[in-house]
């Protein structure tokens, strides 16, 4: 069974006594019977072949396990993905970006709140950059020329025929574009003046439409002008029309 | 690919007669080997082994010495670990010597002769200091190399040359002037 070796290079010349001792000490033995450990041998690489074995089968089962469910979760979120462009929920890049891809495949979907009807954005981190700078934003837009509307008014008291209280409601009048009450008759009940104070609470009163007056090119004057009439400091206890 | 190859690969493939193959090349030797050197724990050591052998036998690479060297460095540790759980030092051979040297009862009868001569020579090795006795034995009895041997005990190669070269001499001296088979029965009558 074992096989006594020739002797390497290495090895010293052994006396022929010695080497009998090695020759019994390795002779092989020559039995069909099982060697003594060879059952529990036997056993264990049994046992090891078979875990050995079920091993691929189960990292296979777990692979496919697994990719199923990637599958599934990948299916979901598509779904809903397209569901909520669909509906047009999704933030407004993001709907937009769907939309563009949903279009190629011929899929219709809405431009969301993020976007005019033209399904463009609606407005870019640039474009609010822009609007930040300036804080009057898209209402000076709304308001006439600064420089006619001052000369309406300039012309009225020059040209206005009344005198004292009356030439100031007149005057008040145009520049408010006849909202204000100044120069009327009292009795009404009266009111706090809604602009008391800075710039800060005449914006207030005014739902944002105080205008500074280096802004808009206005004179100090035209208060109510700035505001359309919103703002009433100067004038009467009149009610201010917000 | 050779036979040993052959056996090899159909092992790690599941064949359990090309184990069996394996395992009977192998397993008197190293149980000699572990019984001159552990004495009473060679058993268990051998067990240990095997299931040691059987657990990484998949990813084993290399030619029967290889094997052989594998197989010797996994015992040689699983030896180690027995005596230390023991806390004895090892023995040299003995009469628990004898079942552990793997014959088959039903052919002791006819391998008496056989028995005597290798449990003597044995015996004869377990009478060198450890170290010289793990040396000779791995080098000339169980046909490991000089570096195999060296990676076996954990050792440098020249430290093994040198421990197997003191136990030749030192063996030598042990034998008498008439020849082993001589030396038989003096020897069984000290081991039993």
């Amino acid at each position: 069974m074992t096989k006594h070796r020739a002797r390497t290079s290495d090895e010293p010349a052994l006396d022929p006594r010695v080497r009998e001792i090695f020759a019994a000490a390795a002779a092989p033995v020559e039995t069909t019977n099982p060697l003594p450990g060879e059952e529990a041998a036997l056993a264990a690489f049994r046992t090891s072949t078979r875990r050995t074995s079920k091993r691929p089968m189960l990292s296979a089962l777990v692979s496919a396990k697994t990719a199923v469910a990637a599958a599934i979760g990948a299916g979901v979120m598509l779904t809903g993905g397209v569901g909520a462009a669909a509906a047009g929920i999704l933030p407004g890049a993001a709907q937009q970006t769907a939309r563009t891809v949903l279009e190629t495949v011929g899929i219709s979907v809405p431009a969301g709140d993020g976007a005019d009807n033209n399904g463009r954005p609606e407005q870019t981190p640039g474009d609010r950059a822009d609007k930040n700078a300036n804080p009057r934003g898209s209402e000076a837009a709304d308001v006439p020329p600064a420089a006619d509307h001052g000369k309406q008014v300039s012309e009225t008291a020059k040209n206005t025929t009344a005198d004292g209280a009356h030439k100031g409601r007149d005057i008040a009048r145009v520049a408010s574009d006849g909202r204000a009450k100044s120069g009327d008759h009292h009795g009404q009940p009266p009111v706090s003046p809604p602009n008391t104070g800075g710039t800060g609470t005449a914006s207030d009163a005014t739902d944002g439409h105080e205008q500074s007056a280096g802004a808009a090119g206005h004179g100090t004057g035209t208060a109510n002008e700035a505001s359309n009439g919103a703002s009433s400091s100067g004038s009467g206890n009149g009610p201010a029309d917000h | 690919m050779d036979e040993f190859q052959q056996r090899l690969a159909a092992a790690q493939a599941g064949d359990e007669a090309a184990f069996v193959h394996l395992f009977r090349s192998i397993q008197p030797i190293l149980v000699r080997y572990l019984a001159t050197i552990g004495g009473p724990l060679a058993e268990d050591a051998a067990a240990e082994t095997w299931v040691r052998v059987v657990r990484d036998l998949h990813r084993f690479r290399g030619d029967e010495a290889g094997w052989r060297s594998w197989v010797f460095t996994i015992g040689h540790a699983r030896l180690r670990d027995a005596q230390r759980r023991a806390g004895r030092e090892a023995v040299t051979a003995d009469a628990e010597l004898e079942p552990m040297l793997g014959l088959a009862t039903d052919d002791v009868e006819s391998s008496v002769e056989e028995l005597l001569s290798t449990e003597s020579a044995l015996a004869l090795i377990g009478r060198l200091p450890h170290d010289q006795a793990e040396a000779v034995l791995l080098r000339y009895v169980v046909g490991l190399d000089a570096p195999a041997t060296a990676r076996v005990l954990g050792k440098r190669p020249g430290a093994v040359r040198v421990a197997a070269h003191r136990g030749l001499r030192r063996l030598a001296t042990l034998l008498p002037s008439e020849g082993v088979t001589d030396l038989t029965a003096p020897s069984v009558a000290e081991v039993t």
